[in-house]
């Protein structure tokens, strides 16, 4: 259930969709991609109605849903590309040239003749975005594209999207619970919670507004006694590694302090993680 | 090793709870038996209609029809049908090894797990086809042969999950066994007696037939119900569908451990 | 219209595909095929055991029973050609068509086609190969004209079998779970095997205009071997009416159903 969402987005935008479970992520992808018709309000995407447009709306659009798949599971990945052409009516050319392009880009060489049952998640899932990219849309929306992905798998993904982002101008819209993932590549966030948007603009000003405090960590060569003053600020400490938390307005004012508590011999200032930040939102419950 | 019956009892309650979660799936095997039997039966009334007969092959309309109901009602109480695709999943994708790092017997696990739904509606099946024949005076066995018919269901019941857990574990050496267990159902479709009773076949083919494993699924059960045999020989019978059932699972338990052996070899 | 023609386009990528499919599980073909070839010589043995004791059945002898059985054979290999709509009821439950309306595609006619069944067309080789036999060894008269006509409504009875099944699969629209439904009325699937004019006049009249499977089997034998060309046309005709009613119908339900899908989203 979502209501009174309002938002536009630029051509060419990479934008994080986010909220806790049942927010109505998935709801909000549904309706700007066609499958759910909305009860009341208005959507446009690329001068397209996706309900009433939609059969030559999906031409122009690219969706990978991580829970589902897109690919025939019995029979080798090149089969459902194939597929895909012919539904897209790409001409023979710009496939091959596509297909030749991401092949390379995500290492996709030994895996287009072996059955989809026998990739790994990891494998399956860049198939998956390659079949949603074939037929060159202009809008893709990601749902949760990294679900249970290994490191590597996420960073490869990720890279990828990118590119494409940068080179072809192409819009994503992305939802993950993953942070890592609009942190390396959305410069715009809407948070969402029980169907409503709570913040929308970028990730930067998010973080500003919300997260107060930064973590200064600073390494003593040997332990020390910290004043009382100082006591509250103090998160944890590890050896001789001391772990400040400081209001961000005072961080400036308080390190040489800090320093002069013993013999400091390094010292580094950690920007809250946008996790974290969720974390304090979704406990919070409002911005 | 420890035997303990309790795991297993807890799996067959949290069963029966799902079971009654979608009491669907119970009335559904309540009531499929019956469009069936109206299916074939259909057919065997046109049939008496046809050719004007009181009794074909030892059946009259009514003990047919009731024929029909029961041997409907023992293949429902069969608890293999849903294992064998569930067998065949598990196996083809490795999921399996999650059964067997638990402390359980997989193959125990599966007939708990199984066991509730064939029960209810065997049961409640079987009620209701007495009552119906009682209510239309067709024949019902009493006494011994009451006691005859239970042991031969029951006989009929392990044979064909011996048979369901046979074609499960064949997914250890083959893909897809779904072609298979489809090709199992025609032959013992016509084999058991399912299709049409065996007496149809004229005496010499019938009594080659019903010493068959197939014969025990449906044609023997089915036939004490009715009173088409003399107790003499469906004592015979019975017993021959036990040495049948003990036959197919000391098979099927052979067979499991083969194919576990060669799924832990191959690392699944 | 245009998803039509589209169709039309991308049938051979979807035929490549069931190919494919089938490629990847060889022994699963050839078991299948097995499995096809035991269950027609089953329904022979099984007309041959009950006409042996009770002589013919009404007007029906065991040629005519052959050619039923060679006729209902090739209906149920088109049919379950197409056996992917039983999972129909299962992939709007589960939100499954999410997959289709994303796609430029008419959504049932992906998801029909994407799972072509093609193990089962050998099964109209083998009631085409029982016919041919039934004709040949028991003399069975015949004409080119009765011989179109029995293949043109056999071929089409594909269709007036296929879409009273998928309208019940639809109602997982509005039902959910369908599955029952589709299980029970799956079961009277067995009356094509039968000789339907020998039955009831309610049975006829059932299995002409509710559920047609009259036509599978039971009707291209009588216009192959008894009735005139004047009323084997008339038969056709009467099945070409039966086939765009049930296509109106079905139409309408889908745009209905698919209506009330997106408004829950899957």
């Amino acid at each position: 259930m979502i209501n009174d969402i309002s938002f536009d987005i630029k051509e060419g935008a990479f934008v994080g969709y986010i909220g806790p479970n049942g927010a109505g992520k998935s709801t909000t992808i549904k309706l700007l991609t066609g499958i759910l018709h909305p009860s009341a309000g208005d959507i446009r995407v690329l001068d397209f109605n996706p309900q009433k447009d939609r059969y030559q709306y999906t031409y122009n659009i690219g969706v990978v849903f991580g829970q589902r798949s897109l690919l025939e599971y019995d029979i080798p990945v090149i089969d459902s590309f194939l597929l895909y052409r012919a539904i897209y009516e790409l001409p023979e050319k710009d496939f091959q040239q596509r297909l030749t392009e991401f092949t390379q880009l995500l290492e996709l060489d030994d895996l287009l003749h072996i059955p989809v049952r026998k990739l790994s998640l990891g494998q399956r899932m860049r198939c998956e975005i390659v079949a949603s990219l074939l037929h060159k849309p202009r809008v893709i929306f990601l749902d949760e594209p990294t679900i249970g992905l290994d490191a590597l798998s996420k960073h490869e993904i990720r890279n990828f999207l990118r590119r494409i982002n940068q080179q072809e101008k192409v819009t994503i819209i992305l939802t993950t619970h993953d942070m890592d993932d609009i942190e390396e590549l959305c410069e715009r966030i809407i948070f969402i919670n029980v169907g409503n948007i709570i913040y929308d603009g970028p990730l930067k000003t998010l973080k500003n507004n919300y997260a107060t405090h930064k973590d200064v960590e600073i390494v003593f060569d040997n332990p020390i006694t910290v004043p009382p003053p100082f006591e509250p600020l103090l998160k944890s400490v590890d050896h001789n590694i001391y772990t400040f938390s400081l209001e961000r307005r005072d961080t400036a004012r308080l390190i040489p302090h800090l320093l002069e508590l013993g013999n400091a011999k390094d010292v580094s200032i950690h920007e809250p993680r946008l996790e974290d930040v969720v974390k304090i939102i979704y406990s919070n419950n409002s911005l | 090793m420890k035997v303990s019956a309790v795991k297993y009892l807890v799996v067959f309650a949290i069963q029966v709870k799902n079971l009654l979660e979608y009491k669907i799936n119970i009335y559904l095997k309540l009531i499929r038996p019956i469009i069936m039997v109206a299916a074939v039966g259909a057919l065997w009334l046109v049939l008496f209609k046809v050719t004007g007969r009181d009794s074909i092959g030892g059946f009259t309309r009514k003990s047919f029809i009731i024929y029909l109901l029961v041997i409907r009602y023992i293949a429902v109480f069969s608890p293999g049908g849903a294992s064998i695709t569930e067998m065949n999943e598990e196996i083809r994708t490795g999921d399996i090894t999650m059964r067997l790092v638990k402390p359980m017997h997989y193959m125990v696990w599966l007939f708990a797990r199984n066991l509730p739904i064939p029960l209810v509606s065997g049961i409640a099946g079987l009620l209701m086809v007495t009552l119906l024949a009682w209510f239309f005076g067709a024949p019902v066995p009493t006494g011994w042969s009451g006691v005859l018919f239970c042991l031969s269901v029951t006989a009929a019941i392990i044979t064909q999950y011996a048979f369901y857990q046979g074609l499960g574990i064949l997914s250890f050496w083959i893909y897809d066994v779904f072609p298979i267990e489809r090709f199992y159902k025609a032959v013992s479709g016509l084999l058991s007696g399912e299709l049409i009773p065996l007496t149809i076949f004229g005496a010499a083919a019938q009594s080659i037939l019903q010493f068959l494993p197939f014969a025990s699924l449906a044609f023997i059960p089915g036939g004490i119900y009715v009173g088409l045999f003399p107790f003499s020989k469906a004592i015979i019978l019975v017993v021959s569908q036990f040495i049948w059932a003990g036959f197919f699972w000391i098979l099927v338990l052979w067979s499991y451990n083969r194919g576990l052996k060669k799924f832990e070899a191959q690392g699944g | 219209m245009e998803a039509f023609f589209k169709m039309l386009r991308i049938l051979p990528d979807y035929v490549r595909l069931a190919i494919r499919r089938e490629t990847e599980y060889k022994a699963g073909f050839y078991t299948y095929l097995v499995h096809q070839t035991v269950t027609l010589l089953i329904w022979l043995i099984f007309w041959r055991a009950i006409l042996n004791r009770i002589g013919d059945f009404g007007n029906w002898d065991f040629p005519l029973m052959l050619l039923l059985t060679g006729f209902s054979t090739i209906s149920m290999g088109l049919w379950m050609t197409f056996s992917t709509i039983w999972r129909l009821p299962r992939e709007i439950l589960r939100g499954d068509l999410n997959n289709y309306l994303i796609k430029p595609v008419h959504p049932f006619v992906h998801f029909v086609f994407r799972r072509l069944n093609l193990r089962s067309l050998p099964r109209i080789l083998l009631g085409a190969g029982t016919i041919t036999y039934g004709l040949y060894f028991y003399k069975i008269p015949w004409s080119g004209m009765s011989l179109f006509l029995a293949g043109t409504i056999s071929v089409l009875s594909f269709l007036t079998a296929f879409l009273p099944f998928a309208l019940i699969c639809l109602t997982a629209f509005w039902i959910g779970r369908a599955e029952f439904l589709r299980d029970l009325f799956g079961e009277l699937f067995v009356f094509q095997n039968y000789p339907i004019s020998e039955f009831p006049n309610l049975f006829i009249y059932v299995f002409t205009f509710i559920f047609p499977l009259i036509f599978s089997a039971t009707a291209p034998v009588l216009v192959l071997t008894k009735l005139t060309v004047g009323q084997s046309w008339a038969i056709l005709a009467l099945m070409v009416v039966i086939i765009v009613i049930q296509l109106l119908i079905f139409g309408f339900l889908w745009k209905r159903g698919l209506r009330r899908y997106e408004s829950f989203g899957g």
